[in-house]
């Protein structure tokens, strides 16, 4: 880069870092010519509290799901069950004729 | 439903209820934020994440117990809990695998990788989604029943493998509260006891409660069949 100067006090082959290396570039030379993939991400930057509150709402909704399932089973049961109990009720009322 | 059944069930849902509220309460107020390279706060994931994957362990072993006598003596009461179980296991299993990468992504900066215990554990819920699939979906007779039975006792078979794959193979998973591990705080400990407390209560009345749905549907079944066989003779 053009405005890297060398250093006296760093030892041979070290340079210092431009003095604002994160502002724009101030020329079209040294913009960023290529993306290079790193693994993982440089800097872990997601918040805490979001992931934190993410996984108890994803807990109480695993659980609330669960529960309504489970609620629902039994409701058809009941249903099944009402149908037997008809059934049983025509057959005695049947056998009483 | 009998009245001391009624009382028992009562008395377990209102104590489910106050342990999880309570645990919630401690995480919230009372569990000290930990480092900043186990997650910050984040890291109180831990005090249901770990307890989850315990409720975990102890719905295989109600499963594999079942399963294994469901095989040896094929009664309604075997099957009702070994399915009852493999349901539970699957909820507490997704409770883990949901909770987990979200601690993940702040600890490690990715929300998964390969590590051992995460694809053991992986292949485990999966087992026991199969045993839940096959039973909805494969009919409801001996041999199906059977094979879901088999099917139970393996992925309790490979639970063992989970818990121990940390001290085998290594990989990402911390080892603090293991042998070996630096332990934690006592703030931490009675709010992790707690939370161990909290899930063993909330498996036991899950437990319970699809045990007890399971047996009625069976009941039902028989009850419809007979009707059906009476129908056609009459």
């Amino acid at each position: 880069m053009s405005d890297v100067s060398q250093d006296p006090g760093l030892g041979p082959g070290l340079q210092r870092p431009p003095v604002n290396s994160h502002s724009m570039p101030a020329t079209p030379e040294a913009r960023a010519s290529e993306f290079v993939a790193v693994s993982g991400s440089e800097s872990e930057n997601t918040s805490a509290t979001t992931m934190l509150v993410t996984a108890y709402v994803l807990f109480w909704l695993l659980l609330l799901g669960f529960i309504w399932m489970t609620w629902r089973r039994q409701q058809s049961l009941a249903n099944r069950l009402q149908i037997i109990e008809s059934k049983i009720a025509n057959l005695r009322s049947g056998e009483g004729k | 439903m009998r009245n001391r059944d009624r009382g028992w069930a009562l008395a377990l849902t209102v104590a489910t209820a106050l342990l999880l509220a309570g645990l919630f309460c401690a995480v919230a107020y009372r569990a000290p934020i930990a480092q900043a390279e186990a997650g910050g706060l984040s890291q109180k994931i831990f005090y249901f994440h770990v307890p989850a994957a315990y409720a975990l362990y102890l719905c295989g072993a109600v499963c594999c117990g079942f399963s294994a006598a469901y095989l040896v003596r094929p009664t309604s009461q075997n099957n009702a809990w070994a399915r009852a179980a493999s349901e539970c296991a699957v909820f507490f299993g997704l409770v883990v695998l949901t909770s987990g990468p979200l601690w993940a992504k702040k600890a490690w900066g990715v929300y998964w990788t390969w590590d051992p215990r995460l694809t053991t554990l992986l292949l485990s819920v999966l087992i026991y989604a199969s045993v839940v699939i096959l039973r909805v979906f494969a009919g409801d007779g001996d041999s199906e029943r059977r094979f879901a039975a088999a099917l139970g006792v393996l992925g309790t078979v490979n639970l063992p493998i989970v818990h121990l794959s940390v001290r085998k193979w290594g990989g990402n998973h911390p080892t603090v509260i293991t042998r070996g591990g630096g332990g934690i705080s006592p703030e931490m400990r009675h709010v992790l006891l707690l939370g161990f407390v909290a899930m063993t209560a909330l498996s036991a009345l899950l437990l319970w409660l699809r045990a007890r749905n399971a047996k009625q549907h069976d009941r039902v079944r028989e009850a419809e069949d007979e009707l059906d066989l009476s129908d056609v003779i009459d």
